[in-house]
């Protein structure tokens, strides 16, 4: 690496391209059994959320009738109703397929959310220091004292129950660490030789920033838009648990919320058991990849070969 | 020393003027008819006036920011809409409960990861133990509280009948402290207490086993095993160095986690602020909304103070300025 | 108890007493390693880091082990301490006196580290544990053997300060007050504390100023003087081993390539190596005669992960042969001194050549 700095080692004012950069982040995770666990179940995760809508037997929040015309309800499972059904008498697997919906989509759309906004805060502090870094900065430290869930209860209940405003809530929320994780491989990401070359050479920031410190520090991005994704999928979950979901779709929590305050808990497992399972197997996929991508990307924890 | 600690003081009030004036943006601007929101409904015309002037909710955006500021400053959040007292008369009983469950859950999660950390951080790299540990402690960091607290309470309480399903128990006829120690109130306490513990380690662990885990090849971890001081004693070197980035990390997590205690609150029936919090939200009983969650964030505040200073005390190389 | 004493003994002081008569009758070691080989296993193969080596420290000698960096003197060193990192592997025979420490486990070794060798580490910035106090630190190694009371441990710990020349209040102190001197100062008083039999430093000095450096030096001489413990001196600094050592290895890509009495060594070397290193080092001239040229050896150590098939110092020798480079040169005895090279018998004319410095730049143009 000293030898770089000498004369004829041509150093990388080009900069990084994108698309090698978002490679290798994939090739690393790809590398760890359990974190490849993960990358499968999210990708089955995501077919299925995809399928719901044909797959599932019947609409999710259509009540179910025995023959004798009464209602369906809490019926253990059977060939028509795989999962039983709900005291409402709704089919539960119509239920939990159309859950996987709403998990993924607030999970992924609020993640990206969350990237973006961490990413501009986190670029713009570390890139630029001085005043503009001491503001955002204390701005995030407010932030960072806001309890999460009790603010979410609150805005949520304030502004109307719906995924929209629940995945406006979670961005809210959630950029704050973001930015400071970001912040700071920003900041190494400036100090770099090359850097300072292409500042040298004439580069504008705009250009410095997209062509080496964006691609540099896509790795940091990446690993919090997926723990991001986990954060969200629980915070949607935990809110439709307490009542604070958005009634007009079904999602996981919800449908625990249903069976915990109707008091099933115990004789419906069938009812219990299948969102209660994806959820943990959702949440703990995202964090075994995100775990694996912190192991391979600190060099301090790597296994020395 | 005492400079430093005032000079946090000052930042925590700061911080938590700042909570406040969120809080007052949340309440009085978000919904389109501020007054509905702090204002009991089917109050006459009159009676809404009086209660409009003496809250403070006359005048301009300005002018109310200062009143609310006032009343807060005297401690004054209003009366609740459902129990037609005072917040503070409602909160009070409830936050000593609160802090029943967080306080032993955050320590001893805390020590628990930490313990277990250090032996996962300490085992063979590459091992079974190390691979197990990593994976297990991942999964359950993966289960929402909520999941923990149904499963706890199907097993242990519906299913096995172990312990109590909901509550606190009954008091009887005793007041004040001793409520708390009697061995109805402990069989209470148990599930959700080790909700909070199961909920608040794995990360804790995750997070010990990295630090024991990058300093376990440093030079000093060396020099103590040549000293020829027993296995478990090189393994609390290392473990005692990494307690100082836990203590750093514990900033942001205790806001997660005091925030996490509020479904499990729900879940056991415990009667918390948080469980208040979400009452008062769900009867649209603003007041004690604005009060609970005030409550909590101040807490959140305390807890980031007090891991300041136990930083202070856990690394020498920290001045005080 | 003698009552011609003045003061009254406390039992603190009498435990200390004891200990330190106890710690006085410790013998100084006797260590032979014969034919240690250790290699790291990695990925792409066996690192072989050092490669049957033997070597004699009798009792109340210093032995100085010298080479340039990436040689295997630490290696040597980490492996008598048992502080090889896992999966290494190792062969050959530690024995102190009399009895093999190699390969034993660390609940093994607790009986035989810092009770019968002690550690000097080479980077006393970060050897230091950051959030205990250095007395502690030196507690922690007394108490861990010794059945003393923590006064007694603290007692004992400021008459090693003492002997360091630092203040005993300096012991409250952590680390990062200290400057790197007074760091390796207190390394060297914690390498004291049980009084082993057997001192390992590596490389003391290294991460010091040249004054620091002498400093440290004379200071551990001094202590060798003193307490006549058996010690192993690692440096690349060919001058500091002619000051303290009675006897020398000079190691090469994890091979000794000479070893002897340590003025026959450096004043009539046998190996070539040994007679660049020699050059490698600055002298202050002496008055009337010329100045002597500092000569580097050019080239580098060769990889270990394919070391050379024939002599591992051939590449940069001004006197190889094509037999040099086919065959590995066994280890030839000349009096009190050995040296691993095919013509020992051309060594006097080799010296001669050797301290011409255009015999090693012709070298340099050729590679």
């Amino acid at each position: 690496m000293t030898q770089a700095n000498s004369t004829n080692e041509p150093v990388a004012i080009k900069g990084r391209s994108w698309l090698s950069a978002v490679g290798q982040s994939l090739r690393l995770v790809a590398g760890d059994s359990f974190a490849l666990a993960g990358l499968t179940i999210l990708f089955a995760f995501i077919v299925i959320a995809i399928l719901a809508p044909y797959i599932s037997p019947y609409e999710p929040f259509k009540a179910m009738m025995t023959e004798t015309g009464r209602l369906n309800r809490l019926s253990p499972p059977t060939s028509a109703h795989l999962l039983g059904t709900t005291s409402f008498g709704n089919d539960v697997l119509s239920q939990f397929l159309h859950g996987f919906r709403i998990a993924l989509l607030v999970g992924l759309v609020a993640a990206v959310a969350v990237g973006f906004i961490s990413t501009v805060v986190g670029v713009i502090s570390g890139y630029f220091g001085g005043y503009v870094d001491d503001i955002l900065m204390r701005i995030t430290d407010i932030a960072l004292s806001i309890p999460t869930l009790p603010f979410a209860i609150v805005a949520v209940a304030l502004l109307g129950p719906s995924v929209e405003n629940i995945i406006l809530v979670i961005t809210i929320l959630f950029w704050r660490n973001g930015a400071r994780i970001i912040r700071s491989a920003v900041l190494t990401e400036r100090e770099r030789v090359y850097v300072k070359w292409a500042r040298a050479a004439g580069a504008s920031h705009f250009q410095i920033i997209m062509r080496h410190i964006l691609p540099n520090i896509v790795r940091v991005i990446f690993l919090w838009v997926t723990m991001s994704v986990a954060f969200a999928v629980l915070t949607e979950a935990s809110l439709s648990f307490l009542g604070l979901g958005d009634p007009t779709v079904v999602s996981w929590g919800q449908m625990l919320n249903t069976a915990f305050s109707s008091g099933n808990l115990r004789t419906a497992w069938w009812w219990v058991i299948p969102p209660s399972v994806a959820l943990v197997m959702l949440v703990s996929s995202l964090y075994l990849i995100g775990r694996a991508y912190e192991e391979q990307t600190n060099p301090r924890l790597r296994v020395r070969k | 020393m005492r400079a430093y600690i005032l000079r946090r003081l000052a930042q925590s009030v700061l911080v938590v003027w700042a909570v406040t004036t969120i809080m007052f943006f949340m309440f009085r601007v978000m919904p389109a008819d501020p007054t509905a929101m702090l204002l009991e409904r089917g109050l006459s015309e009159q009676a809404r006036e009086k209660l409009l002037q003496e809250w403070g909710l006359t005048g301009t955006l300005w002018d109310q920011y200062i009143a609310y500021l006032a009343n807060i400053l005297q401690g004054d959040f209003g009366n609740s809409f459902l129990y037609r007292k005072p917040v503070w008369d409602v909160l009070t009983p409830l936050i000593i409960n609160t802090l029943w469950i967080a306080v032993p859950g955050l320590l001893l999660g805390a020590a628990l990861g930490a313990v277990l950390g250090t032996a996962v951080g300490w085992a063979r790299r590459g091992g079974k133990l190390e691979r197990m540990g990593i994976f297990l402690a991942t999964v359950i960091r993966g289960v929402p509280n909520f999941v923990i607290g149904i499963a706890l309470l199907t097993i242990f309480s519906s299913t096995l009948g172990w312990f109590p399903e909901f509550g606190m128990g009954d008091p009887g006829d005793r007041t004040g402290f001793a409520r708390y120690f009697t061995l109805e109130f402990l069989h209470h306490l148990a599930l959700p207490l080790i909700a909070v513990i199961i909920y608040f380690m794995p990360e804790n662990l995750l997070l010990m086993r990295s630090g024991v885990v990058e300093n376990r090849t440093e030079d000093y971890i060396e020099l103590v095993r040549a000293k020829g001081v027993p296995q478990s004693r090189v393994a609390w070197h290392a473990a005692r160095n990494s307690m100082l980035p836990l203590i750093t990390w514990l900033f942001p997590a205790l806001a997660e986690t005091i925030a996490g205690i509020v479904v499990i609150e729900i879940v056991f029936s415990w009667p918390g602020v948080g469980r208040e919090l979400v009452f008062a939200v769900s009867r649209q009983d603003y007041p004690l909304a604005q009060a609970a969650f005030f409550l909590l964030a101040v807490m959140i505040v305390l807890a980031n103070l007090a891991a300041d200073l136990v930083y202070g005390k856990l690394d020498p190389r920290v001045v005080y300025k | 108890m003698n009552f011609t004493t003045f003061e009254k003994p406390g039992r603190k002081s009498t435990e200390l007493a004891k200990l330190n008569d106890r710690l006085a009758a410790k013998p100084a070691a006797h260590l032979q390693v014969q034919n240690l080989s250790v290699g790291y296993s990695i990925a792409r193969g066996i690192f072989q880091a050092v490669d049957d080596v033997s070597f004699e420290v009798k009792p109340g000698t210093n032995l100085g082990l010298v080479g340039e960096s990436g040689c295997g003197k630490s290696t040597v060193i980490k492996a008598i301490m048992g502080l090889q990192p896992d999966g290494t592997r190792i062969s050959g025979l530690a024995l102190l006196n009399g009895e093999n420490i190699l390969g034993l486990s660390d609940r093994e070794l607790q009986a035989i580290r810092w009770v019968k060798v002690a550690l000097i580490t080479q980077s006393a910035m970060n050897s230091l544990d950051p959030v205990y106090s250095i007395g502690d630190q030196i507690v922690e190694a007394i108490r861990s053997h010794e059945n003393v009371s923590n006064a007694t441990a603290w007692a004992r710990a400021e008459e090693l300060f003492a002997l360091v020349g630092m203040p005993a209040a300096r012991l409250y102190e952590f680390p990062h007050q200290f400057s790197g001197g007074m760091r390796q100062r207190a390394v060297i008083a914690m390498a004291l504390a049980l009084n082993a039999g057997m001192l390992l430093a590596d490389e003391p000095t290294t991460a010091l100023d040249p004054i620091m450096q002498s400093q440290i030096m004379q200071r551990i001489r001094g202590i060798h003087e003193h307490m006549r413990r058996s010690m192993i001196l690692v440096t690349h600094d060919i001058a500091v081993v002619a000051e303290t050592c009675e006897n020398t290895v000079v190691m090469y890509a994890g091979k000794v390539a000479e070893k002897g009495p340590t003025e026959d060594v450096l004043e009539r070397p046998l190996h070539p190596y040994t007679m660049g290193l020699k050059n490698a080092f600055p002298r202050l001239p002496v008055r009337g005669e010329p100045r002597q040229p500092l000569i580097s050896i050019p080239g580098v150590v060769p990889n270990l992960f394919h070391p050379p098939k024939g002599c591992r110092f051939a590449g940069r020798c001004p006197f190889a042969t094509e037999r040099c480079h086919n065959d590995p040169p066994a280890l030839v005895s000349e009096g009190m001194q050995a040296a691993a090279c095919h013509y020992i018998d051309r060594a006097s004319e080799f010296r001669e050549a050797a301290s011409r410095p255009e015999t090693w730049r012709r070298m340099g143009s050729a590679a």
